[in-house]
């Protein structure tokens, strides 16, 4: 059912403004409306945005020491969030504990000592990458003699004969101690000429030798020793400190659950700030969720006897928003309509409608008996394990038990043929019956959304839509049904003059000649009826590919089998084929079953009686990124 | 020529691929639904090796000796592998480029990746009717 939501005004008492949206918050029926543009700034605002700003740093912080999780566990985190049950006390009590404080500071510290630990690293990196140009020099002495230049210079390896011989040639007196390993690109070097050589600094310039402004006190073979020791004492530094944040990451979900506590009372705040007040009254302008009066006039009767709700006047243009709530298994098959988006508030509410259709065609496309019985097993036990995906997971079993069916009436068990007891037909054999058999199932799936359409159109009053543009169409495809059992050309033909008729006698268009268009540009939708049809040949494909891509895995198992001689060696590759092929055409394939199902849903029958773009309620709610409140 | 769709599966995967990667390394929670994406426009490369093992088994490759086929038969059996060959390559590739769409709507709108995921699964529409074509082609075929 499709419940559009109410526009109302709250008036109440200032001071009991906490308790009250407290209790809206927890029962999640009110959607705040903005009459208030400016924000105000609070002291508690401001603390709880130092808070909320805390928990976010210990999180991203922590985040990266958490323990790994296994790959298939955070595939399903990412569908489906693991969520961890509080009761709201504890939540309370939690954000009241003393050791949260330390804890935060615990992990600022260890985050400095981190940051402090990388940048040494950093800097003890270059400085001996530096060093160790000069690793072979033995001596420093910089002190200057009065006769002699004393310098450290480097130059590029590839260089270093080129200088050594043009200072030969001019017959400089020099003496050079060279440094670094032989694959160095650039050697360093330590040098002594006499003063008066004066053509020794052009001579370097020339071979692009430049003197390094460095001065040791040490060789620098020690000063590398001692650098790669501090380098090493570092890197335990971190070990330790990263031991540490792993400790501290055990309790990351404490500040999971906080961080949704914050946002909550954040958010309370803000619904506040959005309304107006005087000096001892609040207002809130809100939307409430559809068939929810009785419970707000409850909740607020049993905190104060001073309060006002009052109805507004929706604006021109304005769509509320709206819930969607079904009742026992269709509730499951909300799940494809969240897909598409929530409907207008003056839109039927497509699910319950959708349901038969999509097992049914979820079911032909995958139209395998043991892959059924294999997707509703392991959708029961994931149902087990993710209660937040409780109506995913359903949907899936149902599907499933579906494709138990198709795979029966095709028969088919893992793309093999040992069941054929009520087989009614072989896709492989007959493809073209069963695009037939699903072309009967477009026909009626697109009649039924065009009856839903007129019945809808009559029910908001919109009587030329519904008998000129439904009625016609209803008129055809009774007439295409009337054909198909009886054979006469003639009902056909009947039944389109009459949906043209329709057409133009319903029609909005006052004008003779505008209706008549009308009435033949009706005509135009048979092709568009036709095309929806076609569309459902899908189900068909999708369907052979299970099958055969089944029994191909099969083929090769059974192959691979015969290929290798060792009993037992076989048996294994064959089994391993068998689990793997099985498993990920199973996999693909319910992923393409489901889309295909569900497109079919959207463009093909939506369409029929429904535009969409409605927005979904999204009520003040105690509803957490992380953790879940148990009532 | 049924390894075309597989070629064009190949590129429409590394580019959505690599686009998935940017967006794992900024939010990695977002895996999941980013290889959904990702093997979406994969579906092609299975049709294409769909049609083989449907021309193998006409053929029969898989029986106990080789049937002899005629050359105009041959020719016949190419031709029906023609529509799901050149829908399957190009579409695959189209599909990608929706799937590289739908990563940027993925790290913008996490809620709304369902929407993204169908907006690319519908340009795959036409590789299933080519393939439904060739196999209904394919089984007019007798050999």
């Amino acid at each position: 059912m499709n419940f559009p939501a109410q526009k109302l005004e709250i008036i109440a008492p200032k001071e009991k403004s906490e308790e009250i949206l407290e209790k809206l918050q927890l029962q999640e029926i009110i959607q705040i409306i903005s009459l208030e543009e400016e924000k105000k700034e609070s002291e508690l605002k401001e603390k709880l945005d130092l808070l909320l700003a805390e928990m976010k740093f210990v999180r991203s912080f922590l985040f990266n020491f958490k323990e790994k999780e296994g790959f298939l566990k955070s595939l399903i985190d990412s569908f489906a969030p693991e969520k961890k049950k509080y009761k709201l006390e504890e939540l309370i009590n939690l954000s009241n504990s003393p050791t949260i404080k330390e804890f935060v500071e615990e992990c600022q510290k260890i985050e400095t000592e981190l940051n402090r630990i990388s940048s040494r690293r950093e800097s003890l990196k270059r400085e001996i990458k530096e060093l160790s140009k000069f690793s072979g020099i033995s001596l420093i002495n910089l002190e200057e003699l009065d006769n002699f230049n004393i310098f450290i210079g480097s130059i590029k390896s590839d260089r270093k004969e080129e200088l050594l011989n043009n200072l030969k040639e001019e017959s400089i007196f020099f003496y050079i101690e060279w440094g670094g390993e032989e694959e160095m690109k650039e050697k360093g070097f330590y040098v002594i000429y006499p003063k008066e050589e004066d053509k020794f600094p052009e001579i370097m310039e020339s071979t692009g030798a430049k003197r390094e402004e460095l001065f040791w006190n040490r060789s620098p073979k020690d000063l590398l020793e001692e650098k790669r020791e501090e380098l090493k004492e570092l890197t335990k530094k971190e070990e330790k400190a990263k031991e540490k944040a792993k400790e501290l990451a055990k309790e990351l979900y404490k500040f999971e659950a906080l961080s949704d506590f914050y946002t909550w009372e954040m958010e309370k705040i803000e619904a506040l700030e959005k309304g107006i007040e005087t000096r001892n009254y609040f207002c809130l302008r809100v939307w409430l969720k559809g068939g929810e009066g009785e419970k707000l006039n409850n909740i607020l009767k049993e905190i104060t006897p001073y309060f006002l709700i009052e109805e507004v006047e929706i604006e021109e243009g304005e769509s509320p928003p709206v819930f969607i709530e079904n009742q026992g298994l269709m509730q499951s098959f909300e799940v494809v309509t969240g897909v598409y988006g929530a409907p207008k508030s003056d839109e039927p509410d497509p699910t319950p409608f959708l349901a038969p259709f999509f097992a049914v065609a979820f079911g032909l496309a995958l139209s395998d008996a043991g892959y059924g019985l294999l997707l509703l097993i392991f959708s029961f036990l994931m149902k087990r394990k993710l209660e937040g995906a409780k109506n995913f997971f359903n949907l899936f079993i149902i599907s499933g038990a579906f494709t138990i069916i198709a795979g029966i009436l095709t028969g088919t068990v893992f793309g093999t043929e040992v069941f054929q007891g009520l087989r009614i037909v072989d896709p492989m054999d007959d493809p073209i019956e069963v695009l037939l058999l699903v072309s009967v199932l477009g026909i009626i799936q697109i009649f039924v959304g065009i009856l839903i359409g007129f019945f809808w159109n009559l029910k908001e009053g919109e009587k030329e839509i519904a008998l000129g543009d439904k009625g016609g169409a209803l008129a055809f495809f009774l007439g295409l049904g009337l054909f198909f059992l009886t054979g006469e050309m003639a009902v056909l033909i009947a039944s389109i003059i009459l949906m043209m008729g329709l057409n133009i006698i319903f029609s909005k268009n006052k004008g003779l000649i505008s209706r008549l268009s009308g009435g033949f540009g009706s005509l135009y939708n048979l092709i568009g009826y036709f095309s929806d049809v076609l569309s459902y040949s899908r189900l068909l494909a999708l369907g052979l590919a299970t099958g055969i891509i089944a029994m191909t895995i099969n083929m090769i198992a059974e192959i691979s089998m015969e290929m290798i001689p060792v009993a037992g060696l076989n048996f294994a590759l064959a089994g391993i084929i068998l689990v793997f092929g099985h498993s990920a055409n199973l996999g693909i394939n319910a992923l393409s079953s489901f889309i295909h199902s569900a497109r079919l849903q959207f463009v093909e029958f939506f369409s029929k009686f429904m535009e969409g773009g409605g927005e979904k309620i999204k009520p003040l709610s105690k509803q957490g990124r992380f953790v879940e409140i148990i009532k | 020529m049924v390894t075309l769709p597989c070629i064009g599966s190949a590129i429409a995967l590394s580019q959505v691929g690599r686009s998935a990667s940017g967006l794992i390394s900024e939010e990695p929670e977002k895996f999941g639904k980013a290889l959904l994406l990702q093997v979406l426009p994969g579906t092609q490369g299975i049709y294409g090796f769909l049609a083989a093992v449907l021309v193998l088994q006409q053929i029969g490759f898989f029986g106990e000796e080789a049937l002899t086929i005629t050359s105009q038969t041959g020719w016949q059996i190419l031709m029906a592998c023609i529509p799901i060959t050149f829908a399957g390559i190009i579409s695959a590739i189209m599909q990608g480029k929706v799937s590289v769409a739908g990563i940027s709507t993925l790290a913008k709108k996490p809620e709304e990746a369902g929407k993204a995921i169908i907006l690319s699964a519908m340009v795959e529409t036409y590789a299933v009717i080519a393939l439904l074509l060739t196999i209904l082609i394919l089984n007019g075929i007798s050999v």
